[in-house]
């Protein structure tokens, strides 16, 4: 029979050695990881995680199946249908088996479907391990204390019985983010990427298409994280679901009918699409509006007064139907991201690097005036992504882009921006790629943590559903580009399945929101204490996340060079650090807390 | 009354009469004009970097083009303006597009016999699959040909 044992979430295994994947992990062996029971500690109203790792000494995994009982405490108990299992999916990087995606195997607490069915799917070769992630979530209404619980597997007839401890704190996760942790993508990918919707024309028509879509949205909120669906493209053309109708030109250019966008965003904007999730029917915080260089306005009127009254009436009338929608809850971003590379347009206005274009700043604030300083209703504002151009703009624009979405690397050089922006109420987020599966999952952690150390609101990964055609196999490059992936072919799931490195997030924001939240408790000194102990648990020098400026700043934008980025200071942080480290940071967060 | 219709060929005819060649020549300050030799990293996304345009020719130049698509009221096709590259004639580019960037994208690319033979001074048609593309050169005020007008109907853009 199958030989099984429970580990923590940090760390991997390779399906053919049983190795562990994470090269700097202080503990590399099964036999010595089977040597330590499992013992979690979590608030409530949380996740917590860990691994079934299956030895299937020689055998076949196709009868293989798990299970779980309740956990019982003094005077709760956690019922077995708050846990979710999950297979663990292999894709071939650089020559070894790295788990990412998560099939399910639980609904509701219902069997789906076994291990062993998807571990004979993934048919890796020579395999040894399989592994089962598995998701427990701690209710908010339990009592604080110690909990017993087991999870059993099932080969045939013969059933292994793996205990572990639970101990539940006080500390009681909020169900609304502090932090925003952003997973962006472009519509409408979803159409071009998953084949069910690929393959249906009339999937705006016929309802499909919000169904699957929905399924994203969901999966992001549930994992404390927010879909964030650019609604055109470079050219400006939208999807006709991601628009109202619109009638006339000109001057009598005018919102004809709002059913289509209402019924594909309101549920999204009154938090109705969330109802049944654990984190309950809260609005998304931020959507991007479609306004852009070519919609509502024609750009063949760019310069003229028939631009300004087409582009000014239709925003006006989304602050208008926003407001009275009741929609106040979310922040509307008027975001341009057309980039001159594609020769679509003559301006960068995403990432200005020739600092001519930023007249493109003063150009749509002056279009959008009236709904971006409005004292009520639904609250727009202007956002801008920056990198080159940021040390040039952030003091010149602070009091016209409320949003600002910063490079990570080129945020890092400008500390001094930090003061400016929250002196005039600005947003700050950073920006990068999600970590590849190759790499530590550590680098998955070190998002949210970096936004503690810097003290910024939220972070941005810029492409997530770019899974790749093979995804199956090895994901395009490497899993850097999505964090979901699609379950119509492979399962007949029409919607997202998720990763490890999904999982991982979803747990470090967890941690990071409470933390977030005892730091605006504290009267001073918070974000210091908290950032000592993310130092120590790195073993990093205090201070390091701001590693100094660049000799780029010293010239203009439009005259940095490649290999003046090679030699530019970056924070390391997380490599070559031992996944371990974020272990060692939440017990003491949690202690701390309480 | 009977609506007239226009073939893809005489809305490019039409476009072009309207097309300032000058400002295709101009379209990039002079100091981006040979932007692909300024580009010292390997990756192609760098290349995009180094991109910077003059905006009163692109505009004027795009203006054009997004009418000429609107012609024929019962067609939808799109167009962009395609030059060689002084540096390798053999090579060329989309400098501005219009409604959609064409099938081949934005990337400096080989030049295709059909485009070439519009380069050369012929007016070329090119059907493929269930669509169709037209090859119009545009002149300068010199009567130099400094670029290709491209209007495709049915075939798909670069999703981007």
């Amino acid at each position: 029979m199958a030989d099984s044992m429970l580990i923590h979430n940090m760390i991997r295994i390779c399906p053919q050695s049983g190795d562990v994947l994470e090269e700097e992990a202080r503990i590399r062996a099964l036999a010595e990881l089977r040597e330590t029971p499992l013992a979690l500690t979590s608030p409530r109203n949380a996740y917590v995680s860990f691994q079934i790792i299956v030895d299937l000494n020689g055998g076949h995994a196709a009868d293989l199946s798990i299970e779980a009982e309740p956990l019982q405490g003094d005077r709760d108990a956690i019922a077995a249908a708050e846990y979710t299992f999950y297979a663990q999916w292999y894709h071939h990087i650089d020559g070894k088996y790295y788990p990412d995606a998560l099939v399910p195997l639980t609904e509701g607490g219902a069997s789906v479907r076994t291990l062993g069915e998807v571990t004979g799917l993934n048919a890796v070769p020579g395999q040894a391990y399989a592994a089962c992630w598995v998701d427990l979530f701690v209710p908010a209404d339990i009592h604080p204390g110690e909990y017993k619980g087991a999870v059993r597997v099932r080969t045939g007839n013969a059933v292994q019985t793996l205990p572990f401890t639970l101990h539940v704190i006080t500390t009681i996760v909020p169900n609304e983010s502090l932090m925003i942790a952003d997973l962006n993508s472009y519509a409408d990918n979803l159409s071009n990427r998953m084949k069910y919707l690929r393959n249906n024309e009339e999937r705006y028509e016929d309802g499909t298409y919000y169904k699957v879509e929905r399924q994203f949205f969901r999966m992001a909120h549930e994992h404390r994280c927010l879909l964030h669906y650019l609604p055109y493209e470079h050219s400006g053309a939208v999807p006709p679901v991601f628009i109202p109708e619109l009638g006339g030109k000109g001057k009598e250019l005018r919102v004809k009918d709002w059913s289509t966008f209402d019924e594909h965003f309101g549920p999204y904007l009154d938090g109705s699409a969330f109802a049944d999730t654990k984190r309950g029917a809260i609005p998304i915080p931020y959507m991007y509006l479609p306004f852009n260089f070519h919609w509502p306005a024609d750009y063949v009127k760019f310069g003229t007064k028939g631009y300004r009254s087409e582009f000014t009436s239709v925003m006006n009338a989304f602050h208008r139907h926003f407001t009275e929608r009741g929609w106040l809850h979310t922040t509307f971003e008027l975001f341009l991201n057309h980039k001159k590379r594609y020769k679509l347009f003559p301006y960068d206005g995403d990432e200005t690097r020739f600092v001519w274009d930023e007249k493109v700043n003063d150009i749509f604030y002056e279009l959008a005036r009236d709904a971006l300083e409005a004292k009520e209703g639904a609250r727009f504002v202007f956002r801008t992504d920056a990198s080159w151009s940021y040390g040039l703009h952030f003091g010149k624009y602070a009091d016209k882009i409320k949003l600002w979405v910063v490079n990570a690397l080129i945020f890092s050089w400008f500390p001094e921006s930090l003061p400016v922006l929250r002196a005039a109420g600005d947003t700050i987020w950073t920006y990068g790629a999600a970590e590849k599966i190759g790499q530590t999952l550590l680098g998955t952690a070190i998002s949210p943590l970096t936004a503690i150390l810097r003290g910024v609101d939220g972070f941005v990964y810029w492409e997530n559903t770019h899974w790749g055609a093979r995804w199956f196999e090895t994901p395009l490059g490497e899993g850097s580009e999505t964090l979901f992936y699609p379950g119509d072919e492979l399962f007949g799931i029409l919607g997202p399945i998720p990763s490890i490195r999904l999982k991982t997030l979803r747990n470090v924001m967890q941690l990071a929101d409470c933390m977030e939240a005892w730091i605006r408790r504290q009267p001073e000194g918070g974000r210091e204490r908290m950032s000592g102990l993310i130092a120590e648990a790195l073993d990093i020098a205090p201070g390091s996340w701001w590693p100094g400026k660049s000799d780029l700043v010293n010239k203009p934008p439009y005259e940095w060079d490649d290999a003046g980025f090679s030699e530019a200071p970056r924070a390391r942080l997380h490599q070559g650090k031992p996944p371990e480290a974020l272990g060692d940071l939440t017990r003491n967060i949690w202690r701390i807390l309480g | 009354m009977a609506k007239t219709t226009y073939s893809l060929m005489e809305i490019a005819r039409i476009g072009v009469l309207f097309l300032p060649g000058d400002r295709l020549e101009k379209v990039m300050p002079p100091e981006r004009r040979d932007y692909p030799v300024r580009v010292t990293a390997k990756h192609e996304f760098a290349y995009g970097d180094e991109v910077d345009f003059d905006e009163d020719n692109f505009n004027a130049l795009k203006r054009v083009l997004l009418l000429l698509e609107r012609i024929d009221p019962a067609r939808r096709p799109y167009s962009a303006l395609w030059i060689r590259r002084p540096e390798n004639p053999a090579l060329g580019e989309v400098m501005v597009a219009g409604g959609k960037l064409p099938k081949e994208g934005h990337h400096i690319q080989p030049l295709w016999p059909d485009i070439l033979r519009a380069f050369g001074g012929q007016p070329t048609r090119l059907d493929r699959d269930n669509g169709q593309t037209v090859y119009y050169p545009v002149h300068n005020s010199d009567e130099s040909i400094v670029g290709v007008l491209e209007v495709s109907e049915k075939v798909p853009g670069l999703f981007i």
